[in-house]
């Protein structure tokens, strides 16, 4: 399996998650948007842990330097993370229009985020590592505990 | 290698690069309708002076300066291209940008060789050395799906600069042995097809999946589709004046390309993941819809007689309606992004700055022009209406922009900041 059959995988699962959670919210049903927020959140935080424990320190060794796009994708990890806890923060006070608005930022924060690790990052790093360097390192994200 | 950084504040250019165009094209927007307004009828003919300035006014006043801020803006994030200098380089040529299109508009009207010669340096300025610059960066990149389908349509874009300063020479007098009826047909086919179109073709290749989480275009389609557009538009340039007959067959493949992409766009938004359906979704509709109903009538004229009033109206809302779609997203997520970045406590949410409602308004107020506008076609006195609607739409464009504007600049200046020191 390519690195980015992976990871794409699970940017896709974050997006079907997301868009249950925020139709829930347009409906008002906060209950529904809860549990599909926590799992979104959960998810997303899981998939940037696999990358900043495992896929990260990987990609930097082989391309000899850390302060390239790794920087600029950890970057912006935070920047989500900081949108989740407001999101969150949104769903507790039950504001419909804060939810909707903090979900549009975040959505379209995440896609671009998205598309560049997967047309560039994933990209090369499927190019760089040989087959079992690919499989090694996938079994390692796998193991990330959540 | 990579430099696709994007977002990181760092690459993007400065907020105001991307503002100060949009602002600038939703004045020309009002100017435009305004001049719509008291042309009324007249505008059935396209060859009065004044047809030909409205004209100008729409494509580059309006469409050229959304181009410029949309470019700035998406070469670094859906690229990954940086422009050196970028606030310095768009300052100029918004400025030199804004005297040549006033130049032009000017020269049409008193047909002054002056001005045509001032309005062609102006504007061959602003539009070459930008046009240049992007390509030049362009090229040192590892293509995606946008950035190929751009680079095209800025080489449309200089096709469509060199034909019209040459248009612009004949009429100042420059006795040249070439038909002319013919070069403004090719002027028109490119800036139309290619630039506009391929532009927007490009951009949708990216931001329908971002902006709405749909599924991808088809790789081999996204990368082959601007290729066969400007292919076939050279094939035209190149030999059609051998065979007059190739022109219609050509202009119809590339029309019905074009229309392809509508229809594929439409596909995708009734595919979006996301359920809530927002201002810049129906701008996107009507816009890929107008498109659709163009190709349908052009397809039409070979069997019926249509007045050819009715398809310049049908493909004017085309990018008129995407570029209202691109700039309710883009300002508001601009305006919360670079804020935020700069560790803001109160960046306004996407929502506070341009409340949907706003953008859902301003929809219906630019849907009863498009309307309006075709009833006008068959019934010119609704023209006044028409032209007074979509007055309103770009001055609720121009006020939306602005206020986004305003509203960062009042953060910059009373906002919390978190230090980092």
């Amino acid at each position: 399996m390519d690195i980015s059959q992976y990871l794409i995988a699970e940017h896709r699962e974050c997006d079907v998650i997301f868009a249950r959670a925020e139709k829930a919210a347009a409906e008002g049903d906060f209950t529904t948007t809860k549990d599909e927020f926590l799992k979104f959140a959960d998810e997303t935080l899981h998939h940037f842990k696999k990358e900043e424990e495992e896929f990260f320190p990987a990609f930097e060794a082989a391309t000899g330097s850390a302060e390239g796009p790794t920087r600029v994708m950890k970057y912006e990890h935070e920047q989500v993370r900081g949108l989740l806890g407001k999101m969150a923060q949104a769903i507790e006070s039950e504001d419909k229009d804060a939810y909707l608005s903090l979900a549009e930022s975040l959505m379209i924060l995440l896609q671009q985020h998205n598309m560049k690790e997967e047309q560039m990052l994933y990209a090369m790093a499927d190019r760089l590592f040989p087959p079992n360097a690919k499989e090694e390192l996938i079994e390692k994200m796998k193991k990330v505990a959540p | 290698m990579f430099q696709n950084s994007g977002l990181s504040l760092e690459q993007a250019p400065p907020i105001v690069v991307v503002l100060r165009f949009f602002i600038t094209g939703s004045i020309f927007g009002v100017i435009a309708s305004i001049m719509l307004f008291f042309i009324g009828a007249d505008i059935a003919n396209f060859s009065l002076p004044q047809t030909i300035a409205l004209t100008h006014l729409f494509t580059l006043g309006v469409m050229g300066s959304f181009m410029f801020g949309a470019l700035y803006q998406m070469l670094p994030v859906l690229c990954g291209v940086h422009i050196k200098g970028a606030d310095l380089l768009a300052l100029r040529v918004n400025y030199i940008f804004i005297f040549g299109i006033t130049a032009l508009v000017a020269a049409f009207f008193t047909n002054a060789i002056v001005l045509y010669i001032v309005a062609t340096l102006f504007l061959a300025y602003a539009i070459f050395f930008t046009a240049f610059a992007m390509l030049g960066q362009l090229r040192k990149i590892q293509h995606n799906n946008s950035s190929r389908g751009m680079m095209l349509s800025l080489t449309a874009l200089i096709v469509v600069a060199v034909l019209g300063i040459t248009l612009l020479a004949i009429r100042g007098g420059l006795a040249i042995d070439i038909d002319y009826l013919w070069l403004k047909e090719m002027h028109y086919s490119f800036g139309l097809f290619g630039w506009v179109s391929l532009l927007i073709i490009s951009v949708s290749f990216q931001v329908i999946e971002m902006f709405y989480v749909t599924p991808s275009f088809p790789k081999g389609y996204a990368k082959n589709l601007p290729i066969a557009i400007i292919a076939l538009l050279f094939i035209d340039l190149f030999f059609s004046s051998l065979n007059p007959q190739i022109r219609s067959i050509l202009q119809l493949l590339v029309v019905l390309l074009i229309a392809f992409h509508a229809g594929f766009i439409l596909l995708r938004l009734k595919q979006k993941k996301r359920p809530v359906i927002d201002a810049t979704i129906l701008f996107w509709i009507l816009g890929e819809g107008a498109f659709i109903a163009f190709a349908v009538a052009l397809i039409a004229t070979f069997y019926v007689t249509l007045p050819p009033l009715l398809l310049v109206v049908l493909f004017s809302f085309f990018p008129l309606s995407v570029i209202f779609a691109m700039s309710y997203k883009i300002v508001p997520f601009l305006v919360w992004f670079h804020l935020n970045a700069q560790g803001y406590f109160n960046a306004p949410m996407m929502h506070e700055v341009t409340p949907p409602s706003y953008a859902k308004r301003n929809f219906y107020i630019f849907l009863g022009a498009f309307v309006t506008a075709i009833i006008a076609v068959f019934l010119p006195v609704v023209w006044y209406l028409s032209a007074l609607l979509l007055m309103i739409a770009f001055f609720m464009l121009f006020l939306n922009n602005y206020r986004a504007w305003h509203k960062y600049q009042e953060v910059l200046e009373s906002g919390e900041k978190f230090s980092f020191t």
